[in-house]
């Protein structure tokens, strides 16, 4: 059908467009709102690519709970001053769009040698999503990759422990709270 | 589907490819962030793409959890940046330079 | 016994080496150990003897394997022993004096801070006599040769502080060793033409080029004699004996008078044959055979000395050239020995020169010594050496003065004693051979007795004269304080050092009667004749005879009525197994020498049929009258010995001409002073240079220090100028170089080595320095990088389709 051609070919410049926006902000503030644009119209390409599912969580996930905390983050530390452009090493900007291009160009040429640019999806793929995409990729997800699953729950549990470490306020030395209760309740004793 | 395989692929390599000059050039951390994020939905592009092509749901479900990593990462990454920038007052990257040879 | 001879040298050996290095902890022990190896020695020797007698004349002769020393190419040295009645006889003589010499050498240098080193070089040099007497291999006797050399050096300058007693022992090794330096090239012939040093395949004549001999031979026997010379201190190499006489008298007793001075004797008897084999020399239009030159040399020894005795003041000085004068009288009768070759083309044995030699170096061994250890008596009871300042010596000392007289007696040929037999046939030996060397000896024989009678007069008869007028006695052998000659009054000799002296002269009064004439036994019927010549004669090598018939001439100086007697008869079969029997047998047998003669002997039998074999002897040495008649073999006329009326003719003229010397010197040193002379008026020129060349000694030592020893010295300036300026100059020539290119090699070190390596340390430093910017310690950077690494990948991959 056409129509995902259409979808492509409009989503696809935004894509590429917010993300070089987001390049190009100063603002760190606008460039986290660009981002989010760009994660939206990947989460379209998710849907033509009949994978609602994921469609969903990239939404949900990604540009709901990551950039807000992205912004969360950009906020606290007010970091939303203007930054300076200027390069650090000379030449470094020029050489890094350099590589990109070549990255590009590389890509390409691996893809035209692989399965080459005019290869359509095959057809047929409502099969793999019966039962609906959620169902389909839960009976893949919990038998075949059970163990990266549960793995992966330790995962997200010792990063949020490490977050809160790591993050954690230092109080300065000779407060309360920076001493063990027993301490600071004799000093209390102590001092008259 | 009428667009090509290729399209897609090559539109996730744009967009690595922005991701990675964006953390070349950026002096900003959170910003360099972000790229790094913008990498990782490109390859998440590429992945979904596959799981197309190859009719198949492996694809998806590696960009579940690359997804479900990255969260995790993100999180990490900046509770790292925080505390880095209160130690130093500043998040550029340029700073940070103690390995300097 | 004969397996075990190796220990007789072995025994002191071991004593020295005890002494020497065990010595100061022994004290007087050392003296008796010494004394007491040196007796076990002789004790062994008795039992060589034993053994020896017990075996058939042609069969004494015992080769024992002691070790094979070294290997050398073609050459190959053993040390073996070679026993026979010259080396048995020379055994006993050398232990047997020496042994009674130790014993008195306790009683002399008792109190000398090096008494124990004294009796390990004494031993060391019994040992090396001991070697050179039983050696069986020329190497092993040279061993032995140097060997009593080096001690005497030690021995002679054994009170090295005194300056004069250290020059002798220099001189006397120095002179000695030019004998030795001609001795080792007459070794040397040897091999060359020999092949070995096996004294039994050089003396059997065979070898290389052996038996025709001629010219190599003479060679050989002349250098041979050279060393001979020298050892023995014959002329003109007889410089070093007087002043041997610094070292303490049982040295000179030994070591100059009995034994070392001996061995030249020995080396001449043992080589007896390749003397014999030799071919005439010309000299002064004379074709002298080598002994003959052995003959000549004697005499005019036995001349010299004698002459240089008669004005000599020092006791053992005198004593010095009477042994001087000895000797050559032993050379006299070696040289009158061996075959001679008549103008008949015959070749007749001349037999009695051999062992009369021998008997002589026996019989003076034993008064010599007497007369040398009974001066140390003198010596050590008067403190002076100086006749002159002795005298009356009979009221004090008994018992030496009594053996010196006996001893004098001996020596100059008194009827009777020992003396008087070995000097005898020394005269008939001369007799038989050249009427002119016998008067010679005849009238050495006078002076002998002049000088030793003016001796005894002035040192023992008379008036005791108050010993030494100055200080410190002229005694060398007063480098240690005997003390008592300062005193006025001299003193017997305490019995260690007395008894030794009895020994020796109950010796002189016995010995000679080992060595009766045949005819004086028979007339006063005794069974045997010459014992001793029986024991000890030659007998020359069968090969060489047989191919040697009509050899060389050697005329003969012959003035005519003294040449009574024919020369005595033809040679081949006689003489027995002695000395020098050639034993081609005894090679490869080398426990008992088994001469494979077929025939035992009776009244022998024909050598020159019994193609190798060992000339068989009859066992009568001399007793040719009787045996000679069952002879078949090719001799012309018979052997006669000389008949008693001959033998008495003999004696008379011996004893004639010593009486005459004996009563001149009485009478001239009556009442202890120069009856002929009182110094009151100038002596005419005769007189005075007959004097003071005796006096002098024949100004030997001047003409030898102004030529020889100036040309030496000059030579070595002239050596060290040639050194200094060639060899040295290449030398620190090469070092300059050295210098100059190691100087180039530091250059090149420090500008190229070093500029290399700290070019690549430069190097390092810069690289590091440009590559340390690559770690910018930024994040990106390093992303930059890894980009770069993937990218590459990429296209890896890519291209790989």
């Amino acid at each position: 059908m056409a129509a995902d051609l259409v979808v492509f070919w409009v989503f696809a410049p935004i894509s590429v467009g917010s993300a070089v926006a987001m390049l190009l902000q100063r603002n760190a503030i606008h460039a986290a709102l660009f981002l989010v644009v760009n994660l939206f119209t990947l989460a379209v390409f998710y849907l033509v690519l009949g994978a609602p599912f994921l469609f969903a969580v990239q939404i949900i996930v990604y540009a709901g709970a990551i950039m807000v905390l992205f912004l969360f983050v950009i906020m606290l530390l007010g970091v939303d001053r203007r930054e300076s452009l200027a390069e650090r090493l000379r030449g470094q900007r020029a050489l890094a769009v350099l590589l990109g291009v070549a990255l590009v160009a590389e890509v390409a040429a691996a893809v035209r040698a692989g399965i080459g640019f005019s290869a359509r999806f095959p057809g047929g793929f409502g099969a793999v999503n019966r039962g609906g995409n959620a169902r389909a990729l839960a009976r893949v997800l919990f038998s075949d990759y059970l163990f990266p699953f549960e793995v992966t729950s330790v995962l997200l549990i010792v990063a949020a422990v490490a977050a809160m470490v790591l993050a954690a306020r230092r109080a300065p030395a000779g407060s309360p709270a920076a001493e063990p209760r027993g301490e600071a309740a004799e000093r209390a004793e102590v001092a008259p | 589907m009428r667009t090509p395989v290729a399209y897609f692929l090559v539109l996730s390599a744009i967009l690595f490819a922005l991701g990675t000059v964006g953390v070349l050039v950026r002096r900003n951390a959170l910003v360099i962030f972000m790229a790094v994020e913008l990498q990782l939905n490109a390859v998440n592009l590429a992945l979904v793409a596959f799981s197309r092509m190859h009719r198949d749901l492996v694809g998806q479900v590696l960009a579940f959890f690359s997804m479900v990593v990255a969260a995790a990462e993100v999180v990490v990454g900046l509770a790292i940046i925080v505390a880095v920038f209160r130690l130093r007052r500043s998040a550029d990257v340029d700073d940070v330079s103690v390995l300097r040879g | 016994m004969a397996d075990a001879v190796w220990l007789v040298p072995a025994l002191p050996l071991a004593g020295a080496a005890v002494n020497l290095f065990a010595g100061r902890r022994l004290g007087r022990v050392a003296g008796w150990l010494a004394s007491g190896l040196v007796a076990a020695s002789f004790v062994l020797g008795l039992g060589v003897l034993r053994d020896l007698l017990a075996v058939p004349a042609e069969e004494r002769l015992v080769v024992v394997r002691v070790l094979e020393w070294f290997r050398a190419g073609d050459l190959r040295v053993v040390a073996d022993l070679r026993v026979d009645p010259l080396s048995a006889t020379m055994i006993l003589v050398v232990a047997g004096v020496g042994t009674l010499i130790h014993v008195y050498a306790i009683g002399y240098m008792a109190g000398d801070p090096r008494f124990g080193r004294f009796f390990a070089y004494l031993n060391l040099f019994v040992f090396f006599m001991l070697t050179l007497v039983l050696a069986d291999d020329l190497v092993l006797l040279y061993l032995g040769w140097e060997g009593v050399g080096l001690c005497s050096y030690l021995l002679i300058g054994f009170w090295h502080e005194r300056p004069a007693a250290a020059r002798a022992a220099v001189k006397a090794f120095v002179t000695t060793r030019i004998g030795d330096t001609a001795m080792l090239a007459g070794l040397a012939l040897i091999f060359l033409r020999f092949g070995t040093f096996d004294l039994g395949r050089v003396l059997g004549g065979q070898g290389a080029g052996a038996p025709a001999s001629g010219a190599a031979s003479t060679a050989i026997a002349l250098l041979l004699f050279a060393g001979a010379v020298g050892k023995s201190a014959q002329f003109p190499l007889h410089v070093w004996l007087p002043d041997a006489m610094e070292g303490p008298t049982p040295v000179s007793a030994l070591i100059h008078a009995a034994t070392m001075v001996a061995a030249g004797v020995y080396l001449v008897a043992r080589m007896y044959p390749v003397f014999d084999m030799g071919a005439p020399v010309p000299l002064l239009g004379i074709a002298f055979r080598p002994l003959g030159l052995v003959a000549l040399i004697g005499t005019i020894t036995a001349l010299m000395a004698s002459y240089i005795a008669f004005t000599q003041n020092d006791i053992k000085r005198i004593l010095a050239f009477s042994t001087c004068s000895q000797l050559g009288y032993m050379f006299i009768a070696l040289g009158c020995g061996g075959t001679v070759v008549s103008e008949d083309g015959t070749r007749h044995l001349l037999h009695v020169g051999f062992s009369a030699a021998l008997f002589h170096l026996t019989t003076h061994a034993f008064f010599k010594a007497l007369l040398f250890l009974g001066s140390g008596s003198v010596i050590h009871g008067t403190g002076t050496q100086d006749i002159w300042e002795m005298g009356g010596l009979r009221k004090y000392l008994p018992a030496t003065t009594l053996t010196f007289l006996i001893g004098t007696l001996a020596l100059i040929g008194f009827p009777g004693l020992a003396g008087f037999w070995s000097k005898d046939q020394i005269l008939e030996a001369a007799k038989e051979y050249n009427g002119l060397i016998f008067l010679a000896a005849l009238f050495g024989a006078g002076m002998t007795a002049f000088y030793m009678t003016r001796l005894y007069r002035v040192a023992f008869c008379g008036q005791w004269s108050g010993g030494p007028q100055h200080d410190g006695g002229h005694g060398s052998d007063h480098g240690h304080d005997h003390g008592h000659g300062h005193e006025h009054v001299p003193h017997e000799s305490p019995r260690s050092m007395l008894l030794p002296l009895y020994a020796l002269t109950a010796l002189a009064i016995v010995a000679g009667f080992l060595g009766l004439p045949p005819a004086i036994a028979r007339a006063i019927g005794l069974p045997e004749g010459n014992v001793f010549a029986q024991w000890v004669h030659y007998s020359p090598p069968q090969a060489w005879l047989e191919t040697n018939a009509s050899g060389e001439h050697a005329r003969r100086l012959a003035l005519p009525g003294l040449m009574a007697q024919a020369p005595h008869g033809a040679v081949p079969d006689h003489g027995g197994s002695a000395a020098n029997a050639p034993s081609p047998a005894a090679e490869p047998a080398h426990d008992h020498a088994a001469a494979t003669a077929t025939h035992p002997a009776e009244h022998g039998s024909v050598p020159a049929s019994n193609a190798p074999s060992a000339p068989i002897a009859p066992d009568h040495g001399h007793d040719h009258a009787a045996a000679t008649a069952a002879h078949a073999a090719e001799h012309d006329s018979e052997p006669h010995e000389p008949t008693l009326w001959q033998v008495l003719e003999l004696m008379f003229l011996g004893t004639l001409a010593m009486a005459i010397g004996a009563t001149l010197a009485y009478r001239a040193y009556e009442g202890r002073r120069f009856n002929w002379y009182d110094g009151t008026y100038a002596l005419t020129p005769l007189e005075s240079a007959l004097y003071y060349s005796s006096r002098n000694k024949l100004y030997f030592d001047e003409i030898y220090s102004a030529t020889l020893v100036r040309g030496l010295f000059l030579a070595s300036k002239i050596a060290r100028w040639l050194d200094q300026w060639l060899i040295d100059l290449i030398v620190r020539g090469t070092g300059f170089l050295t210098v100059q290119i190691a100087a180039l090699y530091r250059l090149f070190d420090s500008y190229v080595v070093d500029g290399l390596v700290n070019f690549s340390g430069w190097i390092c430093g810069r690289a590091g320095d440009g590559l340390r910017r690559l770690q910018t310690g930024q994040v990106p950077t390093y992303v930059m990088v890894v980009f770069l690494g993937v990218l590459a990948v990429i296209a890896a991959l890519v291209q790989g389709r």
